[in-house]
Formats: C-alpha cells, sequence, structure tokens
C-alpha cells in the first residue's frame, strides 16, 4: 500500500470514528437541530414587533438586505452561524480533546500524516450542517410556510458543499491556535461573537460602519451566507453566484494552509518544549 | 539496527527546559530570556538489544518518562542521537515510528465510547496497515492481549486492567521490533498486572525488544533482562538485575525498628550499629529509629544488635531479615546522597 493510500484510509477511518462518536454522543446533534429550531423564533419576534408589520419598515430592511422575507434571512444567518458554532465546537476544540483525553500523543504518535491530523475528521462534519440546515428548513417550511421547493434545496445544499472546505480550514485554524490558548472556550466565544457581528447573521451588513462593513464583506462565513440568501430569497440564482462560490472555494486553500502552518509550528514548539501531552 | 546490534540506542542524550512562562509582552519586544534552565535528561547512553528487556526504573521527576518521549519522537533532545532500528529518530521522526509500539497515557489513551476491535480498526488504518491484514492482525493482538472475547463491548465497560491490555494490543498492531511502556502496570490490581507481566514477557519470547519504565522493583526484577537506574536525569547503575544487587555489598538486608529511651542519641546507637553493619537509611519517629542495614556474609545480627541496644537504653522492636532486592539497590543509588556510577 503506498503513502497515499494509507492517508486516504486514515481519513475514511478517523471519519468513521468521528461519526461513531457523534451516533453515540447523539446529544449534541439534537441540540443542534433543536436551537436551530428556537433561536430565529425570538428574532422573528423581535422583528415583527419592531415592524408592526408595516410595509414601511418591510421596506426598508428589503432595501437594506436585498430580501423582504426576514423569516427566511434570519433562518439562513442562525444556520451559518450555528454551524459555524459546530464546527469550532467540533473540529476547532478536536486537538484539544484529543489532548485532554490522553490520545493525543498516542496519535501524534503514529505514522500517520500532519494533514490527516487535522483534516482526517474533516467530512464526518457534514452531519452537523446538514441537520442544521435540514432543521431550518423544516421549520421555514412548517412553521412560517416559506415556499421551499426540492430546487432551493439543491441550491444549499451545492452552496454548502462548496463552502465545505473554508469552514473546515477555519475549524482547523482555530484547532491549531487552541493548543496553545488557556483558555480555549473564552476564545472561541470571542470568535463566535465577532463573527457574529461582522457577518450579518441577524442584520444586513449595510448597517455597519464602513470599515467594519468592509471586514464582515471579506470574511468566508459572509459569502456564504451572501450565496444562500440569493439562492433562497433573493434574485439570485448559482450560476450567478458562481464568482462568490469559486471564490468561497479558493479561500479554503490559503486559511487550509495557515491552518498547516500553524500545526507545523505548534508542534515544532511543543516537541522542544514537552508541552505536546499537556494540558 | 545499529553497528553493535541494538534496535533502540541513545547516544549523549540530553534534555533542557526552561522553567516558567514568557509572556507575550516578553516575546514581543525580544527580552533576553532568563528563565532557569532545568536539565531533566543528561547525556544518556543506552542501547536496548534485539529480543531484550530493558527496564528503566528511578524516582519520580528522574526524567524516565522524558527519555521515553524522546525515544517515542514525541520530544526534541536537546542534544545527542535517538536511532530506532538504524534510523535517526530526530530527524526521520516519521520513519522511526514505523518500528515503534507506543504505551503511554495509559488507560486514558483509547477512546471509551468506541468498542475495543473498532478502537484497533482506527487506529490500524492511522499505521497504514494494509486493509487485507487488518482483521486477522486485530484477532490476533486481541487474542495475545486476551481481549477477543470482550472485542464489541465499549471501552468504557473495560476494566483499568483491560484498558491497559487494549493499550498494549494497539502498540502491538504494527508488529513493530520495539515496544516502549511507560509504567504500564501503574494502576492494576496484582492479578492484571501479573497478567500484564506475562504478556510482556511472552513479547520477548517473540523476539521483541520492550523498554519498560516502572516504579515496581519486583517487576522490574522478574521481568527486565537488564536495568538503567536513572536518577537527577543520569544513568547511574545500568546492569542485570543479579549485577545490581552485587552492588549492595551485603548478603542480606534487616529492616530494623529500635525504641530508644529519652537519653539516647540517634547518632550513637547508630554508630555503635555501624561497627558490624553498614547503615543504608535511617529514620526517626517520635521514639521509633528505623534501620535499613546491609549485612556483610555470615554476620550474626541478633546477638550483637540486642548488646548494642542494651547499652543505649534501647529496646530492639521489630527485626525482618530479607534477602537483598532491586529496592535496596534503588534506595542505595538513588536520592540526594546517592554517589553517582564512576
Amino acid at each position: 500500500m503506498n503513502r497515499l493510500e494509507g492517508e486516504v484510509r486514515a481519513v475514511v477511518a478517523t471519519t468513521r470514528k468521528e461519526l461513531r462518536l457523534m451516533r453515540r454522543y447523539p446529544a449534541e446533534i439534537v441540540s443542534l437541530a433543536l436551537w436551530m429550531l428556537l433561536l430565529p423564533l425570538a428574532y422573528i419576534a423581535q422583528a415583527t414587533a419592531l415592524s408592526s408589520d408595516a410595509p414601511a419598515s418591510v421596506d426598508a430592511f428589503a432595501e437594506r438586505a436585498g430580501t423582504g422575507d426576514f423569516v427566511a434571512f434570519l433562518y439562513l444567518g442562525w444556520s451559518v452561524y450555528l454551524w459555524l458554532t459546530a464546527v469550532l465546537w467540533g473540529p476547532g476544540l478536536a486537538l484539544r480533546q484529543e489532548r485532554a483525553r490522553g490520545s493525543f500523543e498516542i496519535v501524534f504518535a503514529s505514522p500517520v500524516s500532519r494533514f490527516t491530523l487535522l483534516f482526517g475528521g474533516a467530512p464526518a462534519q457534514l452531519v452537523p450542517a446538514l441537520v442544521v440546515f435540514a432543521s431550518a428548513a423544516v421549520s421555514m417550511r412548517l412553521v412560517f410556510g416559506v415556499p421551499l421547493g426540492w430546487g432551493d434545496l439543491a441550491c444549499w445544499l451545492a452552496v454548502l458543499l462548496v463552502a465545505f472546505p473554508a469552514l473546515m480550514a477555519l475549524g482547523a485554524v482555530f484547532a491549531t491556535a487552541s493548543l496553545s490558548l488557556q483558555d480555549a472556550a473564552g476564545a472561541l466565544q470571542i470568535t463566535r461573537g465577532v463573527f457574529t457581528l461582522l457577518c450579518g447573521v441577524t442584520y444586513p451588513l449595510a448597517v455597519l460602519p464602513g470599515a467594519l462593513r468592509a471586514v464582515g464583506e471579506s470574511l468566508p462565513p459572509t459569502h456564504l451566507l451572501d450565496a444562500l440568501r440569493a439562492v433562497t430569497v433573493g434574485s439570485g440564482s448559482l450560476t450567478g453566484e458562481l464568482p462568490r462560490l469559486l471564490l468561497l472555494l479558493a479561500e479554503a486553500v490559503p486559511i487550509g494552509a495557515v491552518a498547516m502552518a500553524l500545526l507545523w509550528l505548534s508542534v515544532r514548539y511543543a516537541r522542544k518544549t514537552g508541552r505536546l501531552g499537556l494540558f | 539496527m545499529t553497528g553493535d546490534g541494538a534496535v533502540l540506542a541513545l547516544s549523549g542524550v540530553s534534555k533542557t527546559f526552561r522553567q516558567g512562562r514568557r509572556t507575550l509582552a516578553q516575546r514581543v519586544r525580544r527580552a533576553p530570556d532568563d528563565r532557569r534552565e532545568v536539565c531533566a535528561v543528561d547525556g544518556v547512553d543506552l542501547r536496548v538489544g534485539a529480543g531484550e528487556i530493558l527496564g528503566l526504573v528511578g524516582p519520580n521527576g528522574a526524567g524516565k518518562s522524558t527519555t521515553v518521549r524522546m525515544m517515542a519522537t514525541l520530544l526534541e533532545p536537546t542534544r545527542g542521537t535517538v536511532e530506532v532500528c538504524g534510523v535517526d529518530a530526530v530527524a526521520e521522526p516519521g520513519r522511526a515510528r514505523r518500528h515503534l509500539g507506543v504505551v503511554i497515557g495509559g488507560e486514558r489513551s483509547v477512546y471509551w465510547k468506541l468498542t475495543g476491535r473498532e478502537n484497533l480498526e482506527y487506529f490500524a488504518a492511522l499505521y497504514h496497515l494494509p486493509p487485507r491484514v487488518i482483521g486477522a492482525r486485530i484477532d490476533q493482538v486481541l487474542r495475545d492481549t486476551d481481549l477477543l472475547d470482550r472485542a464489541g463491548d465499549y471501552a468504557e465497560r473495560y476494566s483499568t486492567g483491560m484498558r491497559q491490555r487494549l493499550s498494549l494490543a494497539r502498540a502491538l498492531l504494527q508488529e513493530p521490533a520495539v515496544l516502549l511502556l511507560d509504567e504500564p502496570t501503574s494502576g492494576l490490581d496484582p492479578r492484571s498486572a501479573a497478567q500484564l507481566r506475562e504478556r510482556i514477557a511472552r513479547l520477548r519470547e517473540d523476539g521483541r525488544s520492550v523498554l519498560i519504565t516502572t516504579h515496581n522493583m519486583e517487576e522490574a526484577d522478574r521481568l527486565c533482562d537488564r536495568i538503567a537506574v536513572i536518577d537527577r536525569g543520569r544513568v547511574v547503575r545500568l546492569g542485570a538485575p543479579a549485577e545490581l544487587k552485587r552492588l549492595v555489598e551485603a548478603d542480606q538486608v534487616a529492616r530494623v525498628r529500635l525504641r530508644v529511651g529519652r537519653s539516647t542519641a540517634d547518632g550513637e546507637l547508630v554508630s555503635a550499629v555501624g561497627a558490624f553493619a553498614t547503615v543504608a537509611d535511617k529514620r526517626a519517629d517520635g521514639a521509633d529509629v528505623d534501620l535499613v542495614l546491609h549485612l556483610p556474609p555470615g554476620t550474626d545480627l541478633l546477638p550483637r544488635l540486642v548488646e548494642v541496644a542494651q547499652r543505649h537504653d534501647a529496646v530492639v522492636h521489630k527485626v525482618d531479615i530479607e534477602p537483598v532486592t532491586l529496592q535496596d539497590v534503588f534506595l542505595s543509588v538513588t536520592g540526594p546522597g546517592a554517589e553517582r556510577a564512576g
């Protein structure tokens, strides 16, 4: 068996292990589905109260957001937020959890590549993503009557698959950074908060000051969110969104490279200082 | 293999750590690093031959685990070389790992929510084992570690001893030439520890080389072909258990408890005992004085001890006489007052 084949099999085995662990700790997946159902409701209620269903208010929102369907706008915003949260909590803390569990050194002492160590479990992360968006679709359709068809869902799936590498790369950057952090949970909350603020989860980026808007518009989750909103409630189509999607796909490469470089640096540091097995 | 036939060879290996933290501000302004340097391992030379079990014993903090981690490629030596089956483990850790089986971290190093077999399937893939051999190899290591009938149970349902055996099974998966076992029997009950020791002894019969760290001197004595005693980062003694026991210049060791009177001076009493036996250790607890005495051949201890006790207003409370053990060697060659090997 050549090296590449061995690595592919290692990725498959890591994915299978992650899927088994997800199945055996189902509370996380169930809570994601429930959060997806409940979280937007509070914001939809708030939006309804603030606008009083007045056409002028909805028009003002539509002018900034590109759609007056604030239900779909909010559901999609929270979907991306929850997926990002799942990525940060999951792959983002995976190496740290391995270290806390005591298995990190053993995995590290195997001949498997650092790439597999970092990205081996990534394919399994499609499950939380699909759970989040399936829950969003069911809630939008059944609770609010948003007219979602199979075509819309196929578009979502295509966007998700394109965005998947970039999101996994972001998770990998956090995973390597969290190895050196004293308080990874605190850093995670800050990261999540920054993305919530800058990516337009609950409001259109048009309301942000120019500098913040510019930063927000450059972030991969914003591209993902914009693409999803455009193909669902906007005037966009999958082909129309192609440039944005290609950019999203391309962003995975430098972010992934940063993650690999960070892992290389932190492992090198840990091998010198003996911190590989410390927590 | 190295030129002298060793499958694992450490030459002049040292590891220095800096104590304390260096703040981000210090790093940014490139302030001089004035943290204290601590030498955890200091110029260690070790060779493990094919089919040999080498024990690494020493007090807590002596440098055993640091040494094992350097062999396992988890830690980079500050100086020196580590060779595993002729591969430079510092320069080519990836190649060296193909010859190594590592048991570190004990029962925590397996996934508790996976079954024993699932744990092994996962690690078999990480070791790049060909798919056609994985099933048979897993069955083999499960059989070797007596876990075959419990292979379908979650590791969380295993006892501590079974999880340790699962760790050993995992280390055996890629049929490594060298096994590094860091305190594998730690936390096990005597029966489980004995069973695990039996399995480790069988590895030698299979031609594997084993380096094992332990605090259990009896275990080291029974299991190891040679033992390296490490103290304050240096190998202070190295040899077969029988050779090491000869370092204690006595046939027997007596553990004596004397109850002394108020007027008795401990020092005088110990000096008097020292006239016919070597006082290897002395501890005083109130009126009780515990002595460990190394007895030269032919020493008739009791009459002389009673005579000295009476002369110094003391009472002999307890006397246990045993053959010299590795424990005695360990106590005599480690610790603050111990002599360094020449």
